[in-house]
């Protein structure tokens, strides 16, 4: 394993993203103890700019942006890991149980996959969220349901592939248990695109989450960075940093994040590398 | 041909009720009577009405038959009346499919026509300088949420240069008429369609490199080569229509999300289609409105990738429509 994480690190560009992302987890999760402000205290008149008596200014009811960065932060990672994590979870289970099973049953979970990425995608969430009535839990949700269809089909794939190999007829002939051969002999041998996938989950969630946001399905108490921008939107003429900097925070977050995706999988398969 | 698309349709149809199937248990999922949730929540329909549709879907009965007349109702293209709007919804939807076809079909092509090439340019100069340029744009095009993209492009181009409009896609108070009328939706289409091929255009860029590299390693190539084929000939002639496959199964695949991209690139540039009508719907909390666009839009993206298939048909000799 060192030698991944050598190879991995060797990439500088990786490196420095993972530095950025780390950062950004910090700021997430000790930055509202270090910068007391409540978001959505009115601490100001209206519109004070940048780099005054606030770092990053106020919004138009006073509030002060910088806060509402630090706890965005806090929500928007939290929306996309706790969404990506289900979806990862659910699109393992059903695509290991389509790869390894296969015939009738692998049929109809797979069938059941592709519908789902029939719908598109975001007017889904969209009417997941409005059904659910909106909240960070039903965001969480929509991402979810949207996001599993992608994994399901790599993992069934990879454990397709895996189901004929001598060690998995080994442990049939063993004796060994369905659950321990799906979980403790095929996943650890899938673990590496499975890995690459959630990272990718994770950006697109984010991305998902803020769009979401910045419709105004979120239920305006929790700031998240999606719906800084959609608050700022009207003011784009005269303040347009309301809108360019929370932008900016998703831009840097999710870049990072893909960077890191595409590192680890040169790291992880490092024969594929052209 | 025909009896390929016929066959195509008929094994879409499940799909089809499946669909229907999901937008009523949605609603059913709903708080509150499904009826009230239908005729448009915070007192949108008339008491009447409200009791009209509990009769209809017969919300007393045991929910299989619910399910079944209201199966019968969408598949009848009958998808209720949208009391916000003074509408049924079904024509409502209908009124709106233009604008966002326009949309759609316009960045579709944009983004197509960019990624390739794009990507040729990258393909052609592996690990040069245009590559890496190349790279990091498709990167950054990668992470970035397409409505803020829109955002930055009105307050570039439409505030700060005053060149292109903000919102809407004509001017209507000018009354143009025939080549004036398309030269002014044309101006308006521009910020929304580079928007929403911003994502489209980084995701075809990055295959078709992709996809170049890996059909330059081919035996054909070298033969090609070897016979004395110009490097342009071999590329235009040869490499490029092998290549091209992956970035339409792409395109088939993403046909949805960019829909679903459609709807907030709509809401951005106030573009009168589904999406904007989706944004409308979201905040009366028209809820059956915007099932009515789920079914609608989910249907079309069905037939969309039944078109596709035809399509890589006519490119792709290798594959027999039977």
């Amino acid at each position: 394993m060192s030698s991944t994480a050598e190879r991995f690190f060797s990439n500088r560009t990786a490196a420095t993203a993972t530095i950025v992302i780390g950062l950004i987890v910090l700021v997430a999760l000790v930055g509202p103890f270090l910068y007391p402000n409540d978001p959505s205290a009115v601490v100001a008149k209206p519109f004070e700019l940048p780099f005054g008596a606030y770092p990053l200014g106020t919004d138009v009811l006073g509030r002060d942006v910088a806060a509402g960065l630090i706890y965005g932060a806090r929500t928007s990672l939290t929306v996309a890991l706790v969404a990506s994590l289900a979806a990862l979870l659910a699109g393992t289970l059903i695509g290991a149980t389509a790869g390894y099973y296969g015939g009738l049953l692998g049929d109809m979970l797979m069938r059941c996959t592709e519908f789902f990425q029939t719908i598109p995608t975001f007017l889904f969430a969209v009417v997941i969220v409005a059904v659910l009535t909106p909240s960070m839990t039903s965001i969480a949700v929509g991402v979810a349901a949207v996001s599993w269809p992608p994994v399901a089909r790599l993992v069934r794939a990879e454990f397709l592939s895996m189901r004929q190999r001598e060690f998995v007829h080994a442990a049939e002939c063993l004796g060994a248990p369905d659950h321990q051969i799906l979980f403790q002999h095929i996943l650890p041998n899938c673990l590496a695109p499975i890995i690459v996938m959630g990272s990718l989950t994770v950006a697109q969630a984010i991305l998902l989450e803020s769009a979401l946001s910045f419709l105004g399905l979120s239920d305006g108490s929790t700031f998240s960075w999606g719906y800084m921008i959609g608050a700022g939107r009207t003011f784009l003429r005269s303040e347009w940093w309301l809108c360019a900097i929370p932008g900016m925070a998703i831009l840097v977050t999710v870049l990072c994040i893909n960077i890191i995706g595409e590192a680890l999988n040169d790291a992880l398969n490092p024969l594929l590398k052209d | 041909m025909i009896r390929f698309i016929t066959r195509r349709l008929a094994q879409a149809l499940p799909t089809v009720l499946l669909i229907f199937a999901l937008s009523f248990f949605l609603l059913k999922l709903a708080p509150g009577d499904m009826a009230a949730v239908m005729a448009g929540e915070s007192g949108g329909g008339s008491a009447e009405y409200v009791q009209n549709l509990r009769e209809q879907y017969g919300l007393e009965r045991p929910m299989i038959l619910q399910l079944f007349s209201y199966l019968k109702n969408v598949a009848t293209l009958n998808l209720g009346y949208s009391y916000r709007q003074n509408m049924p919804v079904f024509d409502l939807i209908m009124s709106r499919l233009g604008p966002t076809a326009l949309l759609m079909l316009t960045s579709f092509a944009v983004s197509i026509l960019a990624g390739v090439a794009l990507g040729i340019a990258a393909a052609r100069n592996v690990n040069r300088p245009v590559d890496r340029v190349i790279s990091v744009i498709s990167t950054l095009g990668y992470a970035t949420p397409l409505f803020w993209v829109g955002l930055m492009l009105i307050l570039l181009f439409s505030i700060t240069f005053r060149q292109l409009p903000t919102s809407g896609m004509e001017n209507v108070a000018a009354f143009n008429e025939g080549f004036a009328r398309v030269k002014d939706i044309a101006w308006h289409l521009v910020l929304p369609v580079v928007s929403l091929s911003l994502f489209y255009t980084a995701v075809y860029t990055r295959l078709m490199r992709a996809s170049l590299l890996e059909q330059s390693k081919m035996n054909y190539v070298v033969t090609a080569e070897a016979k004395g084929l110009a490097p342009r000939k071999v590329m235009y002639g040869h490499v490029l229509r092998n290549a091209l496959l992956p970035i339409l199964t792409m395109a088939g695949v993403q046909i949805g999300s960019m829909l679903g991209g459609s709807i907030i690139i709509e809401s951005v540039f106030g573009w009168p289609g589904m999406g904007l009508l989706a944004y409308e719907a979201l905040f009366a909390r028209d809820l059956n409105l915007l099932m009515g666009i789920l079914i609608v839009s989910s249907v079309m993206v069905i037939l969309i990738n039944i078109a596709v298939d035809v399509l890589y048909a006519v490119v792709d000799p290798r594959i027999q429509l039977n």
